[in-house]
């Protein structure tokens, strides 16, 4: 343990380790407890030198919770949390699409939507912009395979039997196909660079 | 959206070559690193954690920094320790011909002012 150093210090030190592993949520454990170790040592050091003198160390030291999220800007969220925006990504955007309320009227299609654009902010915000980037186009890929799938079917059926009750109209092709753009837009842009 | 100081800015981009520059002398931990920057910068390159580790994480993150655990003084914790890598070194000579370039000719530029 520190030579220099109180109860009272390592009591302040390991508070703001605890900021720290807030800052760094989503990052991998064994990464966190990396940097943990290596800024705790260094604290350690700097109120070693500063002859227990902690208070002007804390004082002149980084907000833990910026410098946490600065870390996570730079190693990335792990892999389980982004397979926990990953793997609901595609059946949001499965069930938000509009046209599957012609058959199932009891899908609420506008919330899965309004839930796929807060999982794809959320992963932006959290795992940065390769992660709401890539869940942006897992929630919008499958709502335009749906599109193009729903106008290929409905024009087959038109053709074969002559008749169809259904029809995709180009207004309501036009905002699946904005909307869908637009959620890997805004996962992207959402996980914007951290700077401290 | 919260404004850049300019100041802040140019030291940022003097930063990586710095921290090469520092750790090509000798391997030092985070805390050393800042004091001894700063030290043999004369006080031009001060820095704060919250850009220290990131950068040296970044560092490390492409390889041109490696790192090792060392235990610590009087049975204090164990310490990170960084070094630079041969393409750590390559890096620092690109950077500091540039630098050199840079500074020369904005020297001149500042002082054709005056």
């Amino acid at each position: 343990m520190m030579p220099a150093a109180d109860t009272t210090a390592q009591i302040a030190i390991e508070q703001y380790l605890g900021s720290l592993r807030k800052g760094m949520f989503g990052v991998a454990g064994r990464r966190k407890r990396d940097v943990c170790d290596e800024i705790g040592a260094d604290l350690e050091a700097r109120i070693a030198r500063s002859q227990g003198e902690y208070q002007s160390v804390f004082s002149n030291a980084a907000d833990p919770v910026a410098l946490g999220k600065a870390m996570r800007a730079v190693h990335g969220i792990s892999w389980w949390l982004r397979l926990l925006f990953w793997i609901p990504a595609p059946l949001l955007g499965i069930f938000s699409f509009p046209m599957i309320s012609a058959f199932f009227p009891a899908v609420p299609t506008t919330l899965f939507l309004a839930l796929g654009t807060l999982l794809t902010v959320s992963a932006g915000a959290v795992g940065g912009r390769f992660a709401g980037l890539v869940t942006g186009l897992l929630v919008a890929v499958p709502r335009i395979i749906w599109l193009l799938v729903t106008t290929v079917l409905i024009e087959f059926v038109q053709e074969s039997i002559g008749y169809s009750s259904w029809s995709v109209d180009g207004g309501t092709a036009f905002v699946i196909l904005l909307t869908s753009i637009l959620l890997p837009i805004i996962g992207f842009l959402v996980g914007k660079r951290v700077s401290v | 959206m919260r404004k850049k100081d300019p100041v802040t800015e140019l030291r940022r981009g003097a930063l990586e070559l710095g921290l090469l520059a520092f750790i090509s002398k000798e391997a030092c931990f985070g805390g050393g690193i800042i004091i001894g920057l700063a030290e043999a910068s004369n006080g031009g390159l001060s820095l704060t954690e919250g850009a220290l580790y990131p950068a040296l994480h970044r560092l490390e993150k492409n390889k041109l920094l490696t790192s090792d655990w060392r235990d610590g003084v009087d049975g204090g914790r164990r310490r990170k320790y960084y070094l630079i890598t041969e393409n750590g070194l390559e890096r620092l000579n690109v950077l500091s011909l540039a630098w050199n370039e840079l500074s020369d000719g904005m020297t001149a530029l500042l002082e054709g002012d005056e």
